[in-house]
């Protein structure tokens, strides 16, 4: 009778300890923040600094968890997924409005009430500085003289620097032989080595060889000069309409509360638009470009059917 | 400033605190199967952004070398390998635990990681420019020629049945092609499931294989009347005799440089770096028939080898900027946040630092001597509790660790498919080792065979014609047909008499 | 009792053969001579069918019994299956039942298949369950 008394006593205590919440206002307990990328990368630091920074305004802990696989898709669909309670928030990244096109999820920006946009990366389309393309147009003439020889590598079909490069053959009618690998930084190491003719990725992945002089950016995808390297002019200042960036946000499931998406709206821009943030963006080499839910949402939806013609016309759809 | 003024800098009891610090949770991290040395790097990050730079290397430093070390501990104890560096570790080092041996298991698996870690951290410091360039030459059709060189050792790890070995190497390798194609990212066997496009991650089956599998084995053929997985309680000697130092000599010299190299190319790391070691030591010893029975030799090179990729590792990402492996991508987002740009331009800017940042790496090494030598009396307490009481933490730890890897359930049933698979395939004499290579080295092989021929439009002469592609590519086959040649010979022999 | 050999080499080669059929589907090889998708798991699938069929052969001539029953093992039977078995219904209640309460029942269960006391059963399920909340939620900030 005895141990079985005890057995209960334990049990009592461990359900009680798990169903205690009294009522009170949001929030009230602990906040998810659902990452879709690995501990270490961009999208990781920018979500995990903002979360820290969340944590100061809400009073509770906001906890980052990485949730990995298919392009974001499985972060993404998890939190379209949870309870519209304001405790699962999720990070959502330019793979957001691309992984319907791909056919990885079914997802679009409408599925969420979008929070803010945090940073905007351009693609960076690099060469080796020993290579003989001084600018974009010497690279356009050879690749247009001998077309599917220029080895272009990506990070990953499908990706968004992938479909930068598809996006410049698209304006600017050449053909590349796309080489995809396993992310940015291999594809950026074959470059060094020799192995590939040009890549486009993030600025900052190639910043290191563009201050040893190994590398030479041409150009920048986006719709300004990226912060990172000024010097560089923007594929539009070449007379090529190639807009192709990265970019991430914050959004939660569809259907906040009032109350509650009003303070996580508020607690994210003033995350987003702190100094500490900003700084972080400068150093890790990302365009701060925070955009209220309005806007973001407006950005969204372009991008969302600007991918959602592009990738199709590129034969990406699996 | 000079190395002395850096060296007492570091000493500085504000940096050097930090260093234990790290080593010691490194311990802790590395030692617990699931939480790996990239994941503890990234979780330990944020905390030293309001540290100076030197000090929160120093403590990223720690973790990182003593993260790897501490893999092997749980590998020796339990035959569960922490971090997927420590695959080969369990090899040789569970099988001395069961002989009582497990002092020596310890001292030997503190002792030459220490001695990899050092021999890497001082060609991170001689040699850095000349070794990151040579890794640079590492394009798809040189990783294609190494993974088929690491597949080859498939016939080495296969124990008692080659065919066994062969076939469920292949199953691995069959099944490291789902997910998503690593070239044209068309899915494969994913069945419209988003959580299988990933593919089958690698830690939870490794875990599932080794800690569960392991687990249920011993559940199996348990005998009550033995109290604790050791037959006797105590720890035997900790240090190896000189005779037995001497013998190590030749073959953990070779690794140490192999493990160097192999930890300066990108994308390959620990894991692969131990087994091509463990492989290359058997060839050369003059007992390979105890490898995967205890042997020292096996078991000193594996441990030598995890810790020996650190410095090749860091070469690469401090000289190129280019991650050596998943922990040193982790480590550029630091150093990026500190305002430093690793590359080239890091060893004029911010040469101090660069300066400090190998000293630590040497000091990292000596902290995890002391920890290591004076823990493995402590550990081995571990081993003197009941057997139940292990089996029921191994049991609930790997459920944890396959889920904290990434939230993801879908994991955790993979790990307890693998643990149960794991059962069958020790009963039925199936060695896990091919299965692992497989598993591992599916879509280096893989995807860098139809990159390369990408890069080729399609001509297969992109293999013949590049030096380090044809060096790797004949070591591939010969270390392929040497066994079978010895095999077939002693055969023969048997036939005559 | 059949011989383990030959199921296994059965259950392999029929793995193979459904991996073959379902790559058949897969996406074609450029005209230029790179494998496409199905490629390399085509060869893998060949090949796994081959050795299998050897196995299944070998199987058949030499009939070595792997899991024997014996005087020691056969009392390991029944916990080997409960250890599954608790297990399967831990990983199975993953999703409903908050974690704490899964750790600590799941430890309570392995406790009384390993024919533990019942007081030290509980302060040790309990104990447990505790402190790895602990680490793993407070400290690495892992959701369990």
């Amino acid at each position: 009778m005895k141990k079985v008394f005890v057995v209960m006593l334990v049990l009592v205590l461990v359900v009680s300890m798990i169903g205690c919440s009294a009522a009170q206002k949001y929030p009230k307990k602990q906040i998810t923040l659902v990452i879709q990328a690995a501990p270490g990368g961009a999208s990781d630091t920018v979500s995990r600094t903002v979360a820290g920074l969340m944590e100061k305004k809400l009073g509770v802990p906001v906890v980052g968890v990485n949730k990995t696989g298919a392009a974001g898709s499985v972060a993404m669909s998890y939190v379209k997924e949870s309870k519209a309670d304001g405790y699962t928030i999720g990070y959502v990244p330019v793979e957001l409005s691309m992984v319907k096109a791909l056919g990885y999820a079914d997802i679009s920006p409408k599925d969420y009430d979008l929070l803010g946009r945090a940073i905007v990366i351009p693609a960076a389309v690099t060469v080796k500085s020993d290579s003989p393309w001084k600018t974009l147009d010497d690279l356009i003439a050879y690749a247009k003289e001998n077309p599917s020889k220029l080895k272009a590598g990506n990070s990953g079909t499908g990706s968004i620097w992938h479909i930068a490069a598809c996006a410049l053959e698209d304006t600017s009618g050449i053909k590349l032989n796309h080489v995809p690998f396993d992310g940015a930084a291999p594809a950026v190491a074959a470059l060094l080595g020799g192995h590939v003719d040009v890549v486009t990725v993030s600025p900052s992945e190639v910043l290191s060889g563009v201050k040893s002089g190994e590398l030479r950016v041409l150009g920048v995808m986006g719709a300004e000069r990226s912060a990172l390297i000024p010097d560089v002019p923007t594929l539009k200042e070449s007379g090529l309409n190639a807009n192709v960036v990265a970019w991430g946000g914050f959004a939660a499931p569809k259907g906040l509360p009032k109350e509650v998406r009003e303070k996580l709206i508020e607690s994210v821009k003033e995350a987003i638009n702190s100094d500490d943030f900003k700084n972080l963006c400068e150093k890790r080499g990302m365009d701060h470009a925070y955009q209220d839910p309005g806007e973001f949402e407006k950005f969204a939806t372009e991008q969302f059917d600007f991918y959602n013609t592009l990738i199709p016309k590129l034969g990406l759809k699996k | 400033m000079e190395w002395l003024d850096i060296l007492s800098n570091v000493l500085h009891p504000s940096v050097s605190v930090y260093l234990v610090i790290g080593v010691l949770v490194g311990v802790g991290i590395g030692t617990l199967p699931g939480l790996t040395a990239t994941m503890a790097v990234a979780i330990l990050t944020p905390l030293t952004f309001w540290l100076q730079p030197e000090q929160g290397f120093a403590m990223l430093i720690g973790v990182y070398n003593s993260a790897i070390f501490a893999g092997g501990i749980s590998a020796i104890l339990i035959n569960t390998p922490g971090t997927p560096a420590s695959i080969a570790t369990s090899f040789d080092g569970f099988a001395m635990t069961r002989k009582g041996e497990v002092g020596l298991a310890l001292g030997i698996n503190t002792i030459y990681s220490v001695i990899g870690g050092l021999f890497s951290s001082f060609v991170l410091i001689i040699a850095a420019f000349p070794l990151a360039r040579f890794a640079l030459k590492f394009g798809p059709a040189e990783y294609f020629a190494l993974a088929i060189f690491g597949l080859s050792m498939m016939i080495s790890v296969s124990e008692k049945s080659i065919l066994k070995g062969l076939l469920i190497g292949t199953l691995g390798l069959l099944i490291s092609t789902i997910g998503l194609d690593p070239m044209l990212s068309s899915p494969r066997y994913t069945f419209g499931n988003i959580h299988l496009m990933e593919g089958i991650s690698f830690i939870p089956v490794m875990i599932g294989l080794f800690g569960v599998g392991e687990v249920l084995h011993q559940i199996f053929e348990n005998d009550q009347k033995v109290r604790s997985i050791m037959a006797d309680n105590t720890i035997g000697r900790i240090f190896p005799t000189l005779g037995e130092v001497k013998r190590l000599l030749p073959s953990t010299a070779l690794s140490s440089v192999i493990s160097v190299v192999t930890g300066a190319i990108p994308g390959a790391g620990g894991d692969i770096a131990s087994i091509i070691c463990w492989d290359q030591a058997k060839r050369m010893s003059k007992k390979p028939e105890e490898f995967g029975e205890g042997s020292i030799e096996g078991l000193a090179n594996t441990c030598l080898a995890n810790n020996g990729v650190i410095g090749g590792a860091m070469t690469t990402m401090l000289t190129l900027g280019i991650p050596g492996d998943a922990v040193t991508a982790v480590l550029i987002g630091s150093l990026m946040m500190y305002g430093m740009q690793p590359g080239p331009r890091l060893f004029v800017e911010h040469a101090d630092f660069v300066k400090r940042f190998m000293l630590l790496m040497v000091l990292a090494n000596i902290v995890i001597l002391f920890v290591g030598l004076l823990g493995a009396k402590l550990s081995v307490k571990i081993l003197k509790v009941k057997k139940e009481i292990i089996w029921m933490l191994v049991l609930l730890l790997c459920v944890i660790g396959s889920y904290a890897l990434n939230s993801s359930f879908v994991d955790v049933v993979v790990m307890s498919v693998a643990g149960i698979l794991g059962f069958f395939f020790r009963k039925m004499e199936f060695p896990l080792g091919p299965f692992i290579l497989g598993m591992l080295l599916g879509r280096l092989g893989e995807s860098n065979l139809r990159r390369a021929l990408a890069l080729s439009q399609g001509s297969y002469s992109i293999f013949i014609t590049k030096p380090i592609t044809i060096i790797l590519l004949i070591a591939a086959i010969l270390s392929i047909v040497i066994p079978l040649i010895k095999e077939f010979n002693k055969k023969k022999t048997v036939q005559i008499h | 009792m059949i011989n383990a050999d030959i199921i296994f080499g059965s259950i392999s080669s029929l793995i193979s053969i459904l991996f073959y059929v379902v790559s058949l589907s897969f996406p074609k090889g450029t005209t230029d001579g790179i494998p496409g998708p199905g490629y390399f798991p085509q060869l893998m699938a060949v090949i796994i069918f081959v050795l299998s069929i050897i196995l299944i052969v070998s199987g058949i001539k030499n009939k070595k019994r792997y899991i024997v029953l014996n005087e020691k093992t056969s009392k390991n039977v029944k916990p080997l299956i409960l250890t599954i078995a608790a297990m399967g219904c831990f990983i199975g209640l993953w999703e409903f039942i908050p974690f704490i309460l899964g750790a600590f029942l799941y430890l309570l269960i392995l406790n009384i298949i390993f024919k533990q006391k019942l007081k030290f059963a509980v302060i040790f399920a309990a104990t447990t369950t505790a402190v790895i909340y602990f680490i793993f939620v407070n400290i690495f900030h892992i959701m369990l």
